[in-house]
């Protein structure tokens, strides 16, 4: 008991300062891919090619003055950084990050929490985030606040609601709402982004939403609200939003990885499957699994300097009448061709039956894509009315 | 046909005709000349007041006939108040407002006779004294309703732009209304222009409106010029026309990138952005200045272009013409790109013809009014750019337009520079003719640029009257706003890109 708890809190102390430090770093990243995108250079004087940029930034943001605006729900106001930030926090803790590491009083799992729940904590967390958004923009008693802020919303139920969905289809498969027990299945046949390609595409969309970010930045749209729900936020309370905005995308960019794409697996090995543990296979999956969040995280900074923006009506129709009806219909035809498989043929979990419901996918994408093409969903808003 | 056919009088654009020649007609046959003259397809081009006597003001109206590329003016006397011309003819209404403004004179009957710049009369008449002002009082159109909510903008905007008020009536984020209120940048240009200094002159219309330098200098030596009788040479007209082009790439270079800006689309918007530089760098290698200053002075160019001046602005347009392509083509042709700019503000081609729009917002619902081709001068009589028009009129079109322009004005100037006519770059331009009336007309990259000089018996300049294509098409923004939402306002807006200083003078 004593152990659990002494390696608990090193835990919690070590992902948070790393998620942390990842954050900051994740702004310097994004300055400087961007740049790279639009052949610039970006923040380089700050310390060795810039590296030193996010810690000034810091600085300067704790130095800076806060303001309260002299109406605003004083309470609320205070409230809603935090509680922006730190539901991103708290869904890391289910997530395991590497195998478990073996020390001289036994192993410690590499997760904050191994819960039972896990699944249904993230799903649980992952909604709590809206309430700093709504809180801010309520509170901030400005137009332009609310407005972002009751579209933020709006936003992110509806598409909390898709990417609950599609992690269904991950539950079908997975018969567990462990989160260690999804990327064991995962380990013992192939990554679910196989056999749930279209499950994959929902929840990145779904996620590129629930975090924010281009194309689906609307409650900040810096060009046409100001600054959306934190116009009235300054200094350090500020920067608190921007830093839960990235927490969530490490958070986000995590759960791509582990529900998907095989956690810290390492693929085309089972080496790294099962004891005995060693601290070579605690580094060596540690570092799978930052390579691929780092491979999403790159992935939201290449589109948010690639795409554009939705416009709001176009996002909510996207939501309500694509996605979700999406998710539906496929939660159905996977649950049925599980089914199928499982009871009528009385096939097991292995890789032919992923190929096969790959196959399935396949199927399906072909008619959705060449629905989901310019022309067929996404039109201009002259089709606002008819719509 | 109207009346006002034979009244022309042989008025061209940069051809001036005696004062007297222009018909002084009864405040009546004056309203129904013009309204009749616009029903017939001429449009209004300006139409002001000035002082006459001791407490009467003359009002003038210069209307155009694009299809024949011919002018017209007409005039009348007024007192305090006159029967207003907007009920018949809605292309008044700016006009009007002005007039009331600048010479106190009422146009009664108006329907919409706001304050446009909220300054105190500074055309008024010697016997008359001026009414008290009150620059806050403003009577805002409201719609009301529980679930109607006004949402005000500016004047001090968060980015780095003019000021100017915006006031919304929105439903939810529908708005239902948009009232635009400027004045804010009134610095009195037309007094300016009227003082007897003339060389000053040209560096007042050079600040008209910061991002139009070339355009409103252009239409203020045109005007000198013709009634100066002064004969620009070949290689002077080449160099403006250059000039001029070079403005309108740049700017039209930097409005697609605010555009896309505005949808978020990031890599158009860091190309754009760089691409206006090399516009404006051009223009820094033509005059020494990024936006042209300097450079245009009556009877032609300050200064002459050198053959390597020449050769590296081709080079770099050449470049610039080989890089653009594919970032226009990256943005016109992104589907989501599309679907943000279709359908949104449009403008219809009867609200244009009505409200005497110009510029690329007609252009971009396929009507095609543009000067260098309805009322040619200097180069563009002999060197043509084809004309850009689109027909959807709203934001998609107006960005197509400016994107064919920008294809066209690069072709055009790179040709230009390539065969400049020989000899000197600037001619004499000794004093102005007395007691006549000119107009100068230029398409600058928003639209026509009118100024109109009266002289009086001594050769002084009577009156001087400017008019910037944000003065006609801030009406237009406002019209396109109702039905979109309010989130949409930014990228309407850019997409006409009007000029607060230009509409405020």
């Amino acid at each position: 008991m004593t152990f659990f708890l002494w390696t608990s809190a090193i835990k919690v102390v070590v992902v948070f300062t790393a998620v942390m430090v990842g954050v900051a770093f994740l702004t310097w990243v994004e300055r400087r891919v961007c740049a790279w995108i639009q052949d610039r250079l970006g923040p380089n004087r700050v310390g060795p090619e810039g590296l030193l940029q996010p810690a000034a930034d810091g600085l300067k943001n704790l130095f800076k003055e806060e303001t309260l605006p002299a109406s605003s729900d004083k309470l609320l106001f205070l409230l809603a950084p935090a509680m922006s930030f730190v539901p991103a926090l708290l869904t890391i803790a289910v997530i395991p990050f590497a195998t478990p590491l073996p020390t001289a009083w036994g192993d410690v799992p590499m997760v904050v929490a191994d819960l039972p729940v896990g699944f249904l904590y993230i799903l649980a967390f992952a909604s709590l985030g809206v309430y700093g958004v709504v809180f801010a923009g309520w509170s901030s008693n400005n137009k332009y606040a609310l407005l972002g802020g009751l579209r933020s919303s709006a936003q992110m139920i509806s598409y909390e609601i898709a990417m609950g969905m599609s992690t269904v289809a991950v539950l079908l498969l997975a018969g567990n709402v462990a989160v260690s027990d999804v990327i064991a299945r995962q380990q013992e046949s192939t990554w679910f982004v196989f056999p749930l390609a279209l499950a994959y595409f929902i929840f990145i969309v779904a996620a590129f939403a629930e975090t924010n970010r281009v194309p689906f930045d609307l409650p900040e749209a810096e060009g046409e609200l100001v600054a959306g729900y934190h116009t009235e936020y300054s200094a350090m309370k500020f920067s608190m939003f921007y830093i839960a905005e990235y927490s969530n995308m490490v958070t986000a960019s995590a759960l791509m990885a582990t529900l998907f794409f095989g956690g810290y697996d390492i693929p085309l090995t089972s080496w790294d499957n099962g004891p005995p543990w060693t601290i070579a296979k605690t580094l060596a999956t540690l570092a799978m699994f930052s390579l691929k969040v780092g491979f999403f995280l790159f992935l939201y900074i290449w589109v948010r300097w690639t795409l554009p923006r939705f416009r709001y009506d176009q996002l909510m129709a996207l939501g309500w009448k694509v996605m979700l009806p999406l998710a539906l219909g496929y939660i159905t035809v996977m649950a049925s061709a599980i089914w199928l498989l499982h009871a009528r043929l009385g096939w097991t979990y292995d890789t032919r039956f992923a190929l096969a419901l790959f196959g399935l996918n396949v199927l399906l994408a072909i008619p959705l894509f060449f629905a989901l093409d310019r022309g067929h969903l996404i039109s201009g808003s002259e089709a606002r009315g008819e719509a | 046909m109207s009346r006002f056919d034979e009244l022309g009088g042989g008025l061209r654009n940069r051809r001036a005709i005696a004062w007297p020649a222009v018909p002084r007609e009864s405040v009546e046959s004056f309203g129904a000349t013009v309204s009749g003259a616009v029903t017939a397809g001429w449009r209004i081009v300006s139409l002001f007041g000035m002082p006459e006597g001791n407490d009467q003001t003359c009002l003038v109206a210069v209307l155009a006939d694009d299809v024949r590329g011919e002018l017209g003016a007409t005039s009348t006397l007024v007192g305090e108040r006159y029967p207003a011309l907007t009920p018949a003819c809605p292309q008044a209404n700016p006009f009007e407002r002005e007039i009331a403004e600048q010479c106190g004179v009422v146009p009664e009957g108006h329907p919409w006779l706001k304050p446009l710049r909220r300054h105190p009369e500074d055309h008024l008449p010697p016997g008359r004294r001026s009414r008290p002002l009150d620059r806050e009082a403003y009577p805002f159109f409201q719609i009301a309703g529980d679930e109607v909510h006004e949402v005000a903008v500016g004047p001090v905007h968060a980015g780095v732009i003019e000021p100017g008020h915006f006031r919304f009536q929105a439903h939810g984020e529908e708005v239902l209304f948009l009232e635009i209120v400027l004045g804010y940048q009134h610095r009195g240009v037309e007094r300016l222009l009227e003082r007897p200094d003339r060389e000053r002159g040209v560096l007042v219309a050079e600040s008209i409106a910061g991002d139009t330098v070339v355009g409103h200098a252009e239409a203020y030596c045109g005007a000198t010029e013709a009634l100066a009788r002064s004969r620009k040479t070949p290689r002077g007209q080449s160099v403006r026309g250059i000039a001029l082009e070079l403005e309108r790439l740049a700017n039209h270079l930097g409005d697609l990138g605010a555009i896309a800006g505005d949808v978020a689309f990031q890599p158009a918007a860091a190309y754009l952005g760089r691409m206006r530089g090399e516009c404006l760098n051009s223009l820094m290698t033509l005059s020494g200045n990024r936006y042209g200053r300097g450079l245009l002075r009556p009877g032609g160019a300050a200064f002459d272009v050198t053959e390597a001046m020449a050769a590296e602005i081709c080079d770099r347009l050449e470049r610039l013409r080989q890089e653009v392509a594919p970032v226009l083509a990256l943005m016109f042709e992104s589907g989501s790109v599309q679907a943000r700019l279709e359908g949104v503000g449009v403008v219809s081609r009867s609200a244009c013809i009505e409200r005497g729009f110009v510029g690329p917002v007609t252009r971009a619902c396929d009507l095609a009014r543009d000067v260098r081709h309805d009322h040619p001068w200097g180069i563009f009589r002999f060197a043509h750019v084809p004309m850009a028009t689109m027909w959807a009129g709203d934001v998609l079109a107006r960005a197509v337009v400016r994107r064919l322009e920008i294809e066209r004005s690069l072709e055009f100037t790179i040709e230009q520079l390539q065969a400049l006519p020989k000899g000197p770059a600037v001619a004499a331009c000794g004093p102005l003719e007395r007691n006549e009336l000119a107009v100068a007309m230029v398409e600058g990259w928003r639209g026509e640029i009118v100024h109109v000089v009266i002289t009086d018996d001594s050769g002084r300049v009577r009156r001087h009257k400017v008019v910037d294509p944000s003065f006609h098409n801030w009406a237009a923004l406002a019209l396109a706003m109702p039905g979109n939402e309010i989130s949409d306002f930014p990228l309407c807006n850019k997409s006409f890109n009007l000029s607060y200083a230009g509409h405020d003078l």
